[in-house]
């Protein structure tokens, strides 16, 4: 058969359907979440067209065998997945763009892992020769496609991307990197097929380079899990210590009244001998008084803090209460009922926990009056954590959840940024901030289930 | 008239409590009465049921032999009297009040036991609640309530900016003076129930006309008056050229 354009273009506009299925799927384990679904399809139209026609016009000038070539056409198209994740997902366009480039590397080694299949160019002026090999190599791509999806999504690489990508303090270089990788990719695949264009690419190649991205990506995670136990460990440790303290504390403190007690009982019956009540009274309210603030308040925070039933958490707080005892902060933290898990990871709970408690304590680190609400609550639907700290003057709202700013000035702010990140993932997740008779209020809240939806 | 209620099981505290409101009111003259002095939560609740206007409820927290404890009798009430005030008078000072505060927007948390320090505490109440109500009496807001998963919020229709879909299914996020906050709906059931007020000039914004500011037309915003800027789309385009041409 003859190759026309229109026939060219046929067969490669079914061949970008599926690669764009494929990549949906790819791009999804990577980045952890569905994004919007309409565009999700609708963009399936102008990808598709764009792509094949591209692929088209080079197949008919004969460009694929020039690496010069090969290379630009392999970067126009993670352009438009670019331009897809920047539109379905709503990421940055360097985000975009690194999230692109993974997943079109991932594409590749799925369409050079069919090369382990097919022994030989295929003659494709022969029609059945040129069905078969259309259909196996579509199938097969879209199979191993999906292999790597769930193979992303099963060594939790998505995991490890958000860690190196987003939270690392490497982040942006990681990005750029990511970039050069489809170029790595086409050298490599060029120089080791001899400086030939065959298949346009090689299985072998595929395969050590998979493993190379894979290794360096869990590398990375490694180290941040390492790192992450660590902190858990330590975390451990102060918590046992603080609780230790803040025992030994309560119990000086009771050794200190039952040696004062007999004194002032004393001074009492000096004052009942006298027969004025009105001073007996006074004497022992301010007595009451005087044991509550100074371990009643201790006490009652332990008792609190009892009632939080997830370890990570307990932990998180007590390191926060050992830094707020630091800086001289006074937090009132209020557990009622006892909270058990809500059902998302304690990794990210703590993440995002720590962020709204690391807000307020920078918040009221330069107020008079250094206190702060820390409330806890559930019902059966759901569970709240509220922050609420008093604010001097106006906050400018707008801004706070913007990346890389914050009232304090540069290199701060970055948390609310982040914990709108981190919460995107969790569709039962709700974050609200707003102020309230001179307080700010930051609000978490973890629905149970799936009730909340539909409701206004 | 503004109707009080009390709820308390100890019958001197309850009469005490009653004594002390009912002499503030007289000497101050506010426009108040207490109706129901009531041992039980279901004796409160009946009573309040009859009642239309918003009223003030000073509540024990723990109500002893009772079905339900004081902070279970603010939740009814306030499937009663959404916007009513809630004073708790308890025996412990070591209850949650931020709690209290949080699930039914408390107004104060008395502790017993100092007579004189409580009933000086309930006399603020009052007086706090009374310059609260003439506050609000000249300006009449219109209110927008909404559920946000398990606690409902009145926000003032005039302090919204606007509304806006998220990634995330079923979320939208309200964008008001005070804030933002985080809310399962549907934009197009908010549009419904909203009325002309609000302009959907995008399919991820409805707009409150009241807080537009100014339209961009070269970056095809709407500028609202907290300086935020809104995408309109070719449809929200003619809807805002029809409000403006039609516009008082």
């Amino acid at each position: 058969m003859h190759f026309t354009f229109w026939s060219v273009m046929a067969y490669n506009l079914i061949d970008a359907a599926f690669t764009y299925v494929g990549q949906v799927l790819l791009s999804r384990g990577l980045l952890q979440r569905k994004g919007n679904e309409k565009r999700t399809v609708f963009l399936s139209v102008p990808f598709c067209v764009l792509t094949a026609l591209l692929a088209s016009v080079i197949y008919i000038n004969q460009g694929f065998s020039d690496i010069r070539v090969v290379l630009p056409y392999n970067y126009t198209n993670v352009f438009f997945w670019a331009v897809w994740i920047f539109l379905v997902y709503k990421e940055t366009l360097l985000d975009a763009g690194a999230a692109a480039s993974l997943t079109a590397f991932f594409y590749n080694v799925a369409i050079s892992m069919t090369g382990f299949f097919f022994q030989g160019n295929a003659d494709l002026s022969v029609w059945s020769e040129l069905v078969f090999f259309a259909l196996s190599d579509w199938i097969l791509e879209l199979f191993f496609a999906a292999v790597l999806a769930a193979g992303i999504r099963r060594f939790r690489l998505g995991e490890a991307y958000r860690q190196l990508f987003y939270e690392s303090s490497f982040g942006n270089r990681w990005k750029i990197a990511s970039l050069f990788l489809i170029a790595f990719w086409h050298g490599s695949v060029y120089l080791i097929n001899e400086k030939k264009i065959l298949n346009n690419d090689n299985p072998m190649a595929a395969m050590l380079l998979l493993l190379l991205v894979f290794c360096v990506l869990n590398y990375g995670s490694l180290c941040e899990a390492q790192k992450k136990q660590l902190i858990l460990q330590e975390s451990n440790i102060k918590q046992q210590e603080t609780y230790i303290t803040a025992l030994e504390k309560i119990q000086k403190e009771v050794r200190m009244f039952r040696h004062d007690y007999k004194n002032m009982i004393s001074g009492v019956l000096a004052h009942a001998d006298h027969g004025d009540l009105k001073a007996v009274q006074e004497f022992l309210g301010d007595m009451a008084e005087h044991f509550e603030r100074q371990t009643g308040e201790d006490i009652r925070r332990m008792a609190q803090l009892s009632k939080v039933n997830i370890p990570e958490l307990k932990g998180l707080f007590l390191l926060k209460f050992s830094e707020m005892q630091r800086k001289e902060i006074n937090c009132n933290l209020e557990v009622s009922p006892s909270i058990v898990n809500p059902g998302i990871p304690a990794y990210d709970l703590c993440r995002m926990v720590g962020i709204l408690v690391d807000n307020a304590m920078e918040a009221v680190e330069s107020l008079k009056e250094k206190k702060f609400d820390l409330v806890l609550t559930s019902s059966g639907e759901c569970v709240s954590i509220v922050v609420k700290n008093p604010v001097e003057d106006s906050v400018p709202l707008q801004e706070i959840w913007k990346e890389g700013n914050s009232t304090k000035g540069m290199g701060r702010g970055l948390g609310l940024a982040s914990l709108k990140r981190t919460a995107r993932s969790y569709e039962n997740v709700f974050v609200s901030t707003f102020l309230e008779k001179g307080c700010l209020i930051q609000e978490l809240k973890i629905a149970a289930d799936r009730t909340w939806e539909g409701q206004t | 008239m503004i109707p009080v209620f009390i709820c308390e099981d100890e019958r001197e505290t309850r009469e005490k409590i009653k004594s002390a409101l009912e002499k503030e009111i007289l000497i101050q003259g506010y426009d108040m009465e207490i109706i129901c002095s009531a041992e039980r939560p279901e004796e409160l609740l009946s009573c309040a049921k009859s009642q239309e206007s918003r009223g003030i409820y000073f509540l024990d927290v723990e109500l002893k032999g009772a079905s339900i404890d004081g902070f279970g009798l603010g939740k009814e009430i306030r499937k009663l009297d959404s916007r009513g005030f809630l004073v708790y008078v308890t025996g412990f000072g070591d209850l949650a009040f931020e709690t209290f505060r949080y699930h039914l927007e408390a107004l104060d948390y008395i502790v017993k036991g100092n007579d004189g320090e409580m009933l000086k505490r309930i006399r603020t109440c009052l007086a706090v609640i009374n310059h609260r109500l003439t506050e609000e009496r000249g300006e009449e807001k219109e209110y927008f309530t909404l559920k946000q998963v398990d606690v409902l919020r009145h926000i003032p229709l005039e302090d919204i900016f606007y509304f806006e879909t998220t990634e995330k299914k079923h979320h939208i996020l309200l964008h008001y003076r005070q804030g933002r906050i985080d809310f399962g709906g549907n934009l197009n059931e908010l549009q419904g129930q909203l009325g002309s007020r609000f302009l959907r000039i995008h399919r991820t914004y409805l707009v409150n006309t009241m807080q537009i500011d100014k339209v961009d037309r070269k970056n095809r915003q709407v500028v609202l008056k907290n300086g935020e800027g809104c995408w309109y789309s070719r449809k929200g385009k003619s809807l805002l050229d029809e409000y403006f041409l039609h516009r008082p």
